[in-house]
Parts: structure tokens; C-alpha cells; sequence
């Protein structure tokens, strides 16, 4: 299977369009999608089904803000995750923080979006190791976040 | 490639566009109602003295079954208990099973259609909760009422693809879908001839007939005139000495379950109230004024009703087959409803495509053994959003058998789910360690030759019309085909 961006023609960066994004992705399941093959062959049928579900998945992983840089890191031969104590530290302290009721909902939406500004800026400028630094954090902000909202 | 897709109808001539014509069909818990698209416009069919809505009840006279009409005894709201394992129903001094009753409504669907012109094939719309081995009974009852389906879609999704198409409307859309049985809701994007689904929930135990039941009980009525006193206060404010308050005090707790579900739909997509350009009635209970009253309240948004809310699933089922058939540049994006995984130690559900994921999908996961040696290794799929086993739906349960004698944790056994466009199932697991590879396959039975599930059904019928532990193997013999290990 291809990567994601060539199966929907889509140039390899960080910021996508998202606009764009699906119209890719509408554009290529209007090529694919099943239901265009309902007079088709049994071969053709699962052909089809098998491609449009490359595409789902492609679009799932690209929609997806951490995978989307993920897949970036990846490509550039960077291993994932690197591991900081100190970091897991203040993750650690969130716990106390949410379990003693104190909202940290705010402060952590806001070290979110500079996260978020960190990878997208290193991942543009090829800061590969400062990106993959920026994508440990974020992964865990993201989790912590789902849980207290 | 080790993966296989089995096409559902594969086994059908597929020389489409034949003779006759194509059609969709709401299979609804209280009534069905059947559509076509004449003159490029969906219209719904009404039938000598029959229709548009024709009651999904089953009733028994002197000269056998009888769909639509209550000669006393009756089964209804038999949708409930589709794809529920080896349930049997009683009716008169026969016993029936949910599949073979929906058979026998589909059967006079088709009988009143081919009145007129033959019938080629027909969508049916499912509710968009419905889970996989409900959607497979569905195709099975289409099986042996002999009516060819092209594709189930999804309830909320055809009423969307009703009112995408014929009123034009775009944007994102949440289509709050309250049947007779089920509640649907569905989250859509509209836009230039794609229909996309965010996301999807529903309670297929959550429907009028609930209400009803709470009326009757209430007020000491039958169920039947529970219903109409119901429906008659759509429009007055007393009937038969029963208040319009009255029916809302006791309807009031179902709306508001309808409401935490809208929630989590609208949390699990993350988008928000004001995020959504229209709300969409779908289902006779959104007749009541109490629930567009709050609907109305949640959305800050007067809900669309100009399409008939019996009406829109069928009319959009019928646009559906339509376009199969004759070639469209609509594109219809479903999700999958539910969470598919895979049993793993301690009784916990490992999930292989979240709920929500687009269809169709594919999916992979690696499992290894836990023991020297270990020759076997049960996969149990399953369905449902829990962390445990026992509180999911078991959907397959099959053995690995011959494995090659490794100590443990050195096997490699990957297990590929991929479900189809109609949310059916296929799970493949092969083992790949010594380079010898095991192939196991789990098919759903819609992929059964027809005339073999016919047959089966037929003989279990013919030995003894009382003979329930035959009809209960027969079910049990389709279940064991279903997931046949290869």
C-alpha cells in the first residue's frame, strides 16, 4: 500500500488544507467506493472494496493531527517515541492535580495548542528531532484531555 | 494475498439491470413502506386498498399467514428481536423465528409489487445501530422472501439521501430518526452530491412502541388503542378523556434518552450544536409535538419535516437502488456503528476498527501464544463498545488449530477484519512463523448460496410444524456455516 499522501495526491506537509483534504478524498471514493461497481464482477466488486478501504484508512490517518505527523516523522526515519522521565513527571502531577479536583482543563488546552504550533513549525522546517519532541508531548496532552472532558 | 472480501449476492447472476424494477423497502418495526424512483423522483407505492404504510404485522387464519392485517393473533415489532440468536415466536400452533417472520413480510412486499410489474431488486434500510448479525438475518429473511437485494443501507442515511437529493440541502446535518422500535442518530456532511457520515448512534430498543407500553399500562389499554389515543393527540389536545399532558408526562423520559444520545454523537464527532446547519425528522414519533418541542430546544434550530418522516427512508432507498442500478455521481460515506474487536486474556476486548470508522474498512492485528508449545488459539470476535467480553456481543467464536510447536510468544497470528459497504463482517486469521501459513476465514452467511439457506429452512418445516428443536438446529446449523472454518 502507498503512503497516504500519494493515495490521495496530496503534496507530503504538515499543514494540510483540510478542505482540501476531502475533496481528495471525496474525489478518490468517487473513483472507488463500491457502489460504483454494484454491475461490476465479484473481482471488481472486492477490488474496489479492498482500494476504497486503503483510501478510508489514508484519510483516517491524514484527518488525524498526531498520526498526520506521525507518518511525516516516519517517513523521514525517525524513531518513535523517545522516552522523558521528566516529562511523565508532570504527567504524573496532572493526575494529582485533576484527582484533587483543581480544573486544569484550560492550561493544558493552551500547552496543547503550542504543541501543536511547535510541530507544525519544526516538522516545516525539518526540525525532525524537535518534532518527534513536540509529538511525545502532545500525545500525551491529547489522551489526558479525552479522559477530563 | 491472503485476504479475501466475500461479496454478499456474489453468488447471484450478475447480469444486473435485467427485467422488472428496482425498488426500495423501509422494513420498519411497526410498518414497512416501499418506494421506486418514476420519472427520475422517488414516490412511495400504495397498493390496491394496501399502503403507502403497510403494518409489519403478522397474523394467522384458517387459510395461513397473513401480512398487515390483526385476525387476533399477531406477531408485531418483530424487527426488535432480528439477529438475536435462536429466538422462536409463537403464534397460533406455529412457531416462527424473527428472520422467518420478516421473511414472510417481505414476501407480501413483494407479492403486492409484482401486481403490477416484476421485481428485479431492492434496497433495505436497516436501523443505522443495528449491529452485524442483524443486518445479516435482514439479508437472510430478503433471501427467502426470493428478493434479490442490492445493498442495505442505513435508516438515517436514506432519509438524508431523501432530502440531499430532493430538497438540496447542504451542510451538516444530524438526522434524528425516532421509529416505532428503534432510535437512530446520525451526523451527516451534505455536500455536492457526497453524503458523508461523521458519526452514528442509536438505541434499538428505544422506540413509539415503548411509549405505547407506557400509555397501556398507565391507562389499563391495549397496546392497539394505547397507540392511537397516542397518535390522535398529535393533533388534539384530549382523546378519549386522556390529556395531551397525560401522554407527554409519560413520553417525556424516552425524549429525554433520545437527547443523551444526540450528545454522545455530537461529542464523539466533536462538533457542536451550533456547528449544525439542520435537523432532519425522521420516524412517525417525530410527529409528536413534544419532541420536536425539544429537539427544537437542544438544536436552538426549527427541525426540517417538509418530506413525510414514514416516508423519507423508503423514498431515499428507492433513489439508492436507482442509482445502483443506472450509475450515479452520488457518493454515500457510511460508518461502522459499533466497535469490532477481538477477545483477548482476562476476558478483555482488544477493538480492531473503532465505532464511527468509514466503510468499508480493513484492519489487522497481531496476536502471539502464551504457552510452549500451544498448538490452538480460540478467536472470539465480538461487537459493542465495553471492555469486557461478557458485556459485548459475541459475533464469532472459532479455533486455530495446528499451530507449530514454538515456545510461547514466538507465533505470529495476525487476524484481518474487513467489513463492507453494508457493515458485514469477514475475519481472516492466518499464522506465518515458519513460513508455512494457516488460512481461516469467517464468511458471513448472507455469502450462502440462497437456495441452500432456502432449502434448510424449508426441511426444518417439513418435518413437524411443532418440531422446535429442529427450527432451533436449523438456526444453530446457519450460525455454524456462518463461521465455518476453512
Amino acid at each position: 500500500m502507498s503512503d497516504p499522501f500519494t493515495l490521495l495526491g496530496l503534496e507530503k506537509k504538515y499543514d494540510l488544507d483540510m478542505e482540501l483534504l476531502d475533496q481528495a478524498y471525496f474525489d478518490a471514493q468517487k473513483k472507488t467506493h463500491p457502489d460504483q461497481f454494484s454491475n461490476a464482477s465479484p473481482e471488481e466488486k472486492a477490488e474496489a472494496s479492498k482500494r476504497s478501504a486503503e483510501i478510508n484508512h489514508a484519510y483516517l490517518l491524514l484527518k488525524d493531527p498526531l498520526k498526520r505527523a506521525e507518518l511525516l516523522l516516519k517517513e523521514a526515519n525517525i524513531d518513535l517515541f523517545s522516552h522523558d522521565p521528566l516529562f511523565l513527571e508532570e504527567v504524573m502531577q496532572w493526575r494529582a492535580q485533576t484527582a484533587a479536583k483543581e480544573d486544569i482543563r484550560h492550561d493544558l488546552l493552551t500547552t496543547q495548542k503550542t504543541l501543536f504550533n511547535t510541530l507544525e513549525t519544526t516538522l516545516k522546517k525539518k526540525e525532525y528531532q524537535e518534532a518527534e519532541r513536540a509529538l511525545y508531548q502532545l500525545t500525551y496532552v491529547h489522551k489526558f484531555l479525552k479522559e477530563i472532558c | 494475498m491472503l485476504l479475501q472480501i466475500k461479496e454478499p449476492g456474489q453468488t447471484q447472476d450478475s447480469q444486473a439491470a435485467s427485467k422488472g424494477v428496482v425498488v426500495g423497502i423501509d422494513l420498519g418495526t411497526t410498518h414497512s413502506v416501499v418506494a421506486v424512483v418514476h420519472e427520475g423522483k422517488p414516490q412511495v407505492l400504495s397498493f390496491d386498498g394496501e399502503g403507502p404504510l403497510l403494518p409489519s404485522l403478522l397474523t394467522i387464519g384458517d387459510d395461513g399467514f397473513k401480512v398487515g392485517v390483526d385476525l387476533g393473533e399477531t406477531l408485531s415489532s418483530t424487527k426488535r428481536r432480528m439477529g438475536q440468536g435462536n429466538q422462536l415466536l409463537q403464534i397460533g400452533h406455529q412457531t416462527l423465528t424473527p428472520v422467518e417472520v420478516a421473511s414472510k413480510i417481505l414476501a407480501h412486499l413483494r407479492h403486492l409489487i409484482e401486481k403490477t410489474t416484476p421485481l428485479n431488486a431492492a434496497v433495505i434500510t436497516v436501523p443505522a445501530y443495528f449491529d452485524e448479525a442483524a443486518r445479516v438475518a435482514t439479508k437472510q429473511a430478503a433471501a427467502l422472501a426470493g428478493i434479490k437485494v442490492l445493498r442495505l443501507i442505513n435508516e438515517p442515511t436514506a432519509a438524508a439521501l431523501a432530502y440531499g437529493l430532493e430538497r438540496k440541502v447542504e451542510g451538516i446535518y444530524a438526522i434524528y430518526d425516532f421509529g416505532g422500535g428503534t432510535f437512530d442518530l446520525s451526523l451527516l456532511r451534505l455536500e455536492k452530491g457526497v453524503f458523508q457520515v461523521l458519526a452514528t448512534g442509536g438505541d434499538l430498543n428505544l422506540g413509539g412502541d415503548d411509549i405505547d407500553q407506557a400509555l397501556a399500562s398507565h391507562k389499563g389499554l391495549t397496546l392497539q388503542e394505547a397507540r392511537l389515543v397516542k397518535e390522535k393527540l398529535t393533533k388534539n389536545e384530549e382523546y378519549k378523556g386522556i390529556n395531551r399532558s397525560e401522554l407527554e408526562a409519560l413520553a417525556l423520559p424516552f425524549i429525554e434518552k433520545t437527547l443523551f444520545i444526540v450528545q454522545d454523537v455530537l461529542k464523539e464527532a466533536e462538533i457542536s450544536p451550533g456547528e449544525i446547519q439542520g435537523i432532519l425528522l425522521v420516524g412517525g414519533m417525530t410527529r409528536m409535538p413534544l419532541i420536536r418541542k425539544h429537539v427544537e430546544a437542544f438544536f436552538k434550530k426549527t427541525p426540517l419535516c417538509d418530506l413525510n418522516p414514514d416516508e423519507a427512508v423508503a423514498m431515499g432507498a428507492a433513489l439508492s437502488a436507482y442509482g445502483l442500478i443506472h450509475g450515479s455521481d452520488t457518493l454515500l460515506l457510511d460508518v461502522t456503528p459499533l466497535s469490532l474487536g477481538l477477545e483477548t486474556m482476562g476476558g478483555l476486548v482488544e477493538k480492531v476498527i473503532p465505532r464511527n470508522t468509514p466503510l468499508p474498512a480493513l484492519a489487522s492485528q497481531d496476536f502471539t501464544t502464551h504457552e510452549n508449545g500451544q498448538g490452538g488459539m480460540i478467536i472470539h470476535v465480538l461487537q459493542g463498545e465495553r471492555e469486557f467480553v461478557s458485556d459485548c456481543r459475541s459475533l464469532a467464536r472459532f479455533e486455530l488449530h495446528g499451530l507449530p510447536p514454538l515456545p510461547a510468544g514466538a507465533a505470529r497470528i495476525r487476524i484481518d477484519f474487513a467489513v463492507d459497504v453494508e457493515g458485514l463482517l469477514t475475519v481472516t486469521a492466518f499464522e506465518k512463523t515458519t513460513g508455512l501459513s494457516q488460512h481461516v476465514e469467517v464468511l458471513p452467511s448472507a455469502g450462502l448460496d440462497e437456495k441452500t439457506l432456502a432449502h434448510m429452512i424449508l426441511e426444518s418445516q417439513k418435518h413437524g410444524k411443532d418440531d422446535m428443536q429442529r427450527r432451533i438446529e436449523t438456526e444453530g446449523n446457519l450460525q455454524k456455516i456462518r463461521y465455518t472454518v476453512c
